[in-house]
């Protein structure tokens, strides 16, 4: 009985944090592999997600609605902000860089002025439950399956739909897409737009298993940003996939045996050695792979 | 000679250029319905900014374009090719990372702003003059050789029917064989469907066999305009060719 239980720990621990890296980095994925846009307001915007979820779920609103508001609040903001600000600096990767870290600022700030330092979390839904010595958060199962939907809807979105289509192309060739009859601003400002809404939906997915203060979306920057670079740009979801399970196959095993620092600390230098000997990223070598095998 | 019934496409003394100063020179072109049109021209005349400027991709600085009369001197690239302007750039443009049948299905813009459209994408017209693609629609674009993505170039735009066709140096860094097709394939169009096609081409075999009249174009200006005698001339087209 008790080997069973700590298999399903060691897989509850793998799941866990496979997707914590997946929901921090879906927004970043598409903002990133879709535009080209390092967007250092990552972190601001699931914060900006967590806030709304947490404020809309004290007043009584049910958790899964609110996961929905902070989506379709945090997507509006997104498309302002790429509409105002963002599209003056396609092209400037520099620019763009620098100005997304000053949205973060202002909204970090502004956060904190508005709301001071600390909210009150919403706890976490569900309750646990145990396996012979080891426990399990019904809430974390269920957001493995959540991370598991979102990037497959994803994937589903951009293989299957016309925006999907012209989003790739615009991706590929913008110039060319647009000559195709793409209007290519419209799909910069529904990339954006789409990226900040995911960010928004995750930060709300993980606000009850945070504390919720001005500066918590910090915290996902980091994971967020490394998920996206081990997984490269040849196929950015298939990427995110790929190196989310991958670091997370390194952190697992060590953080049970050296504890939960030295398991980050194992996540960083995987990592690194991945970015070393493939620069091209996890996607690379996985698109390699998937084309084999339909005999391209 | 350009006969002066109204012009599907029109260009009056247009000028565009690059941050480095106006390659056209005001350029004044017509293309009537079912023609085939060549610009020739040697390296660096400014070929290619005309096509560009044409479909949109760079902003008219001076002069006007119209379709059908209509004026499209200010409007958006995707705005010109949803109204049905099909445009084969120099270098193709594949998208490399995507299927062939993806790229083919990137076509399926083009034109849809008309009011008279009859029916939507045609593959099968596609298939029929380009069987290949068909066999290959799932491999990566980006894996075909040279000719192959010309002729998928070629598919791409004229999946959904363009009215005219803007064609950048089809034959450039392509086998002679496939040449001969895409020309084949042009000329079927043009038979069939009263495809109009403004070409840019350096070719003189395929100059010859398809293009009706054409424009000589020289430092941004058009310098001669070459009737389908003198394009059968092959001592005087290679003359032009290289003016
Ligand atoms: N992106 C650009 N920026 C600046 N100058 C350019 C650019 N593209 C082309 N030019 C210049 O504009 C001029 C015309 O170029 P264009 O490509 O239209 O010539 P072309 O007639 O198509 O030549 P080719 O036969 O080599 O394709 C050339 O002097 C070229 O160097
Ligand atoms: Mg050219």
């Amino acid at each position: 009985m008790d080997t069973l239980g700590l298999l399903a720990s060691i897989l509850y621990q793998f799941g866990t944090n496979a997707a914590f890296l997946l929901l921090a980095a879906i927004g970043l994925v598409v903002i990133l592999g879709m535009m080209n846009i390092i967007n250092l307001a990552h972190g601001e915007l699931m914060m900006m997600g967590a806030y709304i979820a947490t404020i809309v779920t004290h007043r009584g609103i049910p958790f899964p609605l609110a996961v929905l508001l902070a989506f379709l609040l945090v997507a509006m903001f997104g498309a302002a902000l790429e509409r105002v600000i963002i599209r003056r600096f396609y092209g400037h990767e520099l620019g763009a860089l620098v100005v997304t870290w000053g949205i973060s600022l202002i909204m970090g700030q502004g956060t904190l002025l508005f709301f001071g330092p600390f909210m009150p979390s919403i706890g976490i839904p569900g309750g646990s439950f145990s396996l012979g010595a080891y426990s399990f958060a019904t809430y974390w199962i269920v957001l493995i399956g959540v991370s598991a939907i979102l990037i497959a809807a994803l994937w589903w979105i951009y293989q299957n739909t016309r925006f999907g289509l012209m989003a790739r192309a615009t991706m590929q060739k913008a110039a060319m897409a647009e000559a195709l009859g793409v209007n290519t601003d419209r799909v910069y400002m529904l990339t954006f737009a789409l990226g900040s809404g995911l960010a928004g939906a995750c930060g709300a997915l993980l606000a009850p298993t945070v504390s919720i203060s001005p500066l918590m979306g910090q915290q996902f920057v980091a994971p967020a940003f490394i998920t996206v670079v081990v997984g490269g740009a040849a196929n950015v979801l298939l990427g995110a996939i790929g190196s989310s399970l991958l670091l997370s196959a390194v952190k697992t095993p060590v953080g049970l045996l050296f504890g939960a620092f030295i398991g980050t600390v194992a996540l960083l230098l995987t990592a690194l050695i991945i970015i070393r000997l493939m620069p091209n990223g996890v996607s690379f070598y996985l698109q390699r792979f998937t084309e084999r095998r339909v005999g391209a | 000679m350009w006969n002066g019934t109204t012009p599907l496409l029109e260009a009056t003394r247009l000028r565009s250029g690059y941050a480095t100063g106006d390659v056209l020179q005001g350029i004044s072109i017509g293309i009537a319905e079912g023609e085939i049109v060549g610009v020739l021209g040697r390296n660096g005349v400014g070929k290619s900014t005309l096509l560009r400027t044409l479909i949109g991709l760079l902003p008219a600085r001076g002069g006007a374009i119209t379709l059908r009369g209509q004026d499209i001197t200010r409007e958006a690239a995707h705005s010109r090719a949803r109204r049905g302007i099909g445009y084969v750039p120099q270098g193709r443009e594949i998208f490399p990372h995507m299927s062939v049948l993806d790229n083919i299905r990137m076509g399926t813009f083009v034109g849809t702003s008309r009011s008279d459209r009859a029916g939507g994408p045609d593959f099968d017209l596609i298939y029929r003059h380009f069987p290949f693609l068909r066999d290959r629609h799932a491999q990566r674009g980006g894996t075909l050789s040279g000719g192959q993505q010309e002729m998928l170039a070629i598919a791409r735009a004229l999946v959904n029917r363009p009215d005219i066709l803007l064609l950048d140096e089809p034959s450039d860094g392509v086998q002679p064989n496939i040449v001969e097709a895409i020309g084949d394939a042009i000329l079927a169009l043009n038979a069939e469907r009263n495809l109009t096609v403004l070409v840019v081409e350096q070719n003189i075999d395929l100059v010859q066999k398809i293009v009706g009249r054409a424009y000589v174009l020289d430092k941004g200006r058009v310098v001669r305009e070459l009737t389908a005698d003198e394009i059968k001339n092959t001592a005087r087209l290679a003359e032009y060719l290289a003016i």
